[in-house]
């Protein structure tokens, strides 16, 4: 039986080394192009090599840093002139440590970032930009409305934020990341907000 | 005199040298583009969000979700 086996494995190996498609395959030149063409799959598939952050918070958190280039606030929201832009993430964070790491070293006029994960809203002090992953929106106790009178840029990712009339939310069209602003919200919150962030913004139906 | 004991080495094995030789430097070059080419593609594509941060919002919007060997990460 073990004889049979491995004769037949045998006469395989033979048929192989001896097949057209094998003896190309061995040429330098064509093996060294496979491996080529192959080497990046096989280290993106490596153990370890996956974000513990999806690519798509990765470029939401991109966007978190590029809002605040394109947002005015009104000086009285922060205690000096170089008070830090505070930053809070509401519920669980979708982030992981990507969003520290985008702000760390940064600033925007002067000023620093300093970035908070918060249970809920009542819970914190009054941040400068508010982040509210989807399902997060029932931590909100009380009214966008309100946050807005305290001078707060909110930013969601759902339809449920667009109702409650939050100043940016994210949405994914073409498999991008693209976003609307609410004029309305951002003027509620005394916010000025960029023409170049506004001409990029989608519109909503 | 003396006689020297030459040694007559088989043209299959002067065959089976070159091959190896052959195989050799096909899969030093094979591993040197191993891990060459992707630590070269690493370096031009961003893997983290502060890569991405350092790009414009028009680049930014221009970024998929979906990684570029399609699968979803």
């Amino acid at each position: 039986m073990l004889l049979s086996v491995s004769a037949f494995i045998e006469m395989i190996v033979k048929n192989t080394r001896r097949s057209p498609a094998f003896r190309f395959a061995s040429r330098p030149a064509v093996s060294g192009l496979l491996l080529f063409m192959l080497a990046p799959l096989i280290v993106t598939n490596l153990p370890g090599s996956t974000p513990a952050v999806s690519r798509e918070y990765q470029i939401k958190a991109a966007f978190l840093y590029n809002f605040t280039r394109f947002v005015e606030w009104v000086p009285e929201y922060f205690e000096t002139e170089d008070s830090p832009i505070l930053i809070h993430v509401l519920g669980t964070n979708p982030f992981g440590d990507e969003l520290r790491d985008s702000f760390a070293g940064r600033e925007v006029s002067g000023r620093g970032f300093k970035v908070e994960f918060v249970p809920t809203f009542t819970d914190s002090r009054t941040p400068h930009l508010l982040f509210v992953p989807a399902g997060a929106e029932l931590l909100i106790d009380g009214d966008l409305n309100e946050i807005h009178q305290q001078g707060v840029l909110t930013v969601g990712e759902s339809e449920a934020f667009v109702r409650m009339g939050g100043v940016i939310t994210f949405t994914l069209h073409a498999d991008r990341v693209r976003f609307f602003v609410n004029r309305d919200s951002a003027r509620d919150a005394n916010l000025t907000i960029s023409t170049q962030l506004l001409q990029l913004a989608l519109t909503p139906r | 005199m003396t006689e020297h004991n030459h040694a007559v080495i088989p043209s299959k094995t002067k065959v089976s040298t070159s091959r190896f030789l052959r195989a050799s430097g096909s899969l030093v070059s094979g591993m040197l583009i191993l891990f060459t080419v992707p630590a070269a593609t690493q370096a031009l594509t961003p893997t983290s969000a502060r890569d991405f941060a350092d790009l414009s919002l028009e680049e930014l919007m221009m970024e998929t979700v979906t990684s570029v060997y399609g699968k979803m990460v």
